[in-house]
């Protein structure tokens, strides 16, 4: 078994005797010991908690019970979720003064109950405000392709441990973007479900109307094992629909006959890199796809998304700006500043375009099954050049690569984050997008694309190789 | 047009009501941040519908 072996290849080993999840477990803890220490992904290892779990998936293997369908997989999670016994840290300082979590956020659990076993939690933007993981408290974490330059962000420790493979499944978190965008610069799968599929109990909020969960993985069949293993509803959770579980992992094989797919133009092309490009077009030449579609009004829902994340990010946290403005890191204490400063009318207009702009898309999806957009305008930039031409413009790389991110998650779609292999120097990934509750439509294309090739994950170099 | 006349003065009556008292620097940078914001509005007001208000409430 190598660090790159798949979430399912390393339980079916496990299940069926052929190798003994501490030892895989301990393989993990041992890679994560040795080379965290350039990348920053985690900011918590739970080595002896994680050996005793999968001790116990090796005596359920034993005495022939049942281990899970994710037995012995090492996995980690985004500081943001609960995990009993060790504080949640939101990537915050000031969160690290609270008690620690009583118990396991749902998502946590199910994947424990499947028989996956928790290794730690990673590292991520402070209170997940950021596009790039660049964490003035806990530090940058690297991209594993290149370790000069950002991960990504919020949930970069996410995609980077992936990337590294450090452990092939990881949860984050995506309000604007936070799982696609650090998906496409580390070159990893990452599934931003629907508005309301996934449990976000046990999470801690970042802007309670757009926040949304989900799994990263290096192949479609290991995040169809883990959303599948995260489905079910939350009662306790408000924005948590009450759908049934809508199993995916059967779809992988139907292939897209029959879809139709069009490549997003106008506001997801203008200010693309060549490379953001032709990753989009790649994937549309592979699926037929009729090019140039426009989504009406994509800018203004960019718009009323960073406003509406500033205004309720920033009133979250209203108590603490208040108290002890010093803790927080000054580029996300200012912004969210600025943002709870905003009149109410203006937050009132953002809620009703969203309403608008979900329309748009609704009208879109009777013509199509499947949109294509680059999933950032760019690839990872270097973590010593905070700055990015866009359009003609010199603006922040930490507040705006998810340019083509915000509009999608603004109205709660399905987004399958894939890494496109197109030769660029460095990762770079497409949305693959779908009409509300359709994932299952998104995991038959991603498996297709991936069987012929256009998209997948590339090996970074091993890190002692890249690092002098 | 969404701004204020006057941006200071607006910042400074908001940070009151909500009981705000950040250092200079800090001010300076919030107030570096609010055209920006005030952009993105005029942008989400220009491209709003006068049917939108007729629609039914986000729901997917």
């Amino acid at each position: 078994m190598s660090r790159f072996t798949s979430a399912a290849a390393t339980a079916a080993a496990v299940r069926g005797g052929q190798i003994r999840a501490a030892g895989l477990v301990d393989m993990a803890l041992q890679r994560i010991r040795a080379e965290d220490t350039t990348l920053n992904c985690f900011t918590a290892v739970l080595a002896d908690q994680a050996m005793a779990d999968a001790r116990k998936v090796d005596d359920a293997v034993r005495l022939g019970r049942d281990p899970g369908p994710l037995a012995g997989v090492p996995f980690a999670v985004k500081n943001l979720f609960d995990i009993k016994g060790l504080t949640t840290l939101a990537g915050s300082v000031i969160e690290a003064d609270k008690r620690a979590a009583g118990a396991d956020a749902p998502l946590v659990a199910r994947l424990r109950a499947a028989g996956a076993v928790l290794v730690g939690a990673l590292n991520m933007d402070e209170y997940a405000y950021g596009f790039t993981t660049e964490n003035s408290h806990y530090g940058p974490t690297r991209n594993p392709h290149d370790p000069a330059r950002v991960s990504g962000g919020s949930s970069g420790g996410s995609a980077a441990a992936v990337a590294a493979g450090f452990v092939p499944l990881t949860l984050g978190s995506d309000t604007n973007g936070s799982i696609r965008v650090p998906a496409s610069f580390c070159g990893v799968f990452g599934l931003k479900p629907t508005f309301g599929r996934l449990s976000r109990r046990g999470v801690t909020p970042f802007v309670h109307s757009l926040d949304h969960v989900g799994p990263f993985a290096r192949s479609v069949e290991d995040l169809a094992l883990a959303y599948d293993v995260c489905q079910g509803p939350d009662s306790q959770d408000s924005a948590c629909a009450n759908k049934p579980v809508e199993r995916v992992q059967p779809q992988l094989v139907r292939g897209p006959k029959g879809l139709k797919a069009g490549v997003l133009g106008g506001w997801f092309q203008d200010t693309a890199s060549p490379d953001a490009r032709l990753a989009a077009a790649t994937v549309g030449d592979a699926l037929a796809a009729k090019r140039d579609i426009e989504l009406k009004g994509a800018g203004a829902a960019r718009a009323a998304a960073f406003g509406l994340t500033g205004y309720e990010g920033g009133g979250f946290h209203l108590d603490d700006l208040r108290a002890r403005p010093q803790d927080f890191d000054p580029a996300t204490r200012d912004r969210l500043i600025a943002g709870a400063l905003q009149p109410e009318e203006v937050i009132a207009r953002a809620h009703l375009y969203r309403r608008q702009f979900l329309a748009e898309a609704k009208a879109l999806f009777e013509k199509f099954d499947v949109l294509i957009a680059p999933s950032t305008p760019f690839s990872a930039t270097r973590l010593d050049e905070p700055m990015i031409n866009l359009g003609g413009k010199e603006v922040l790389v930490r507040a705006n690569a998810g340019l083509y991110t915000q509009p999608i998650s603004f109205i709660g779609l399905p987004v399958l984050a894939c890494p496109v292999r197109v030769g660029t120097a460095m990762p770079i990934g497409v949305q693959l997008i779908a009409a509300p509750w359709n994932e299952a439509l998104l995991f038959r294309v991603a498996a297709f694309l991936e069987h012929e090739g256009t998209v997948g994950v590339i090996d970074p170099l091993p890190i002692r190789e890249m690092v002098h | 047009m969404n701004e204020p006349a006057d941006l200071t003065a607006f910042a400074e009556d908001q940070l009151r009501k909500f009981g705000l008292n950040p250092s200079p620097e800090s001010r300076a940078a919030i107030l570096a941040n609010l055209p920006v914001l005030f952009a993105m509005a005029d942008q989400v007001e220009q491209a709003l519908s006068p049917r939108a208000a007729g629609l039914p409430e986000f729901k997917l």
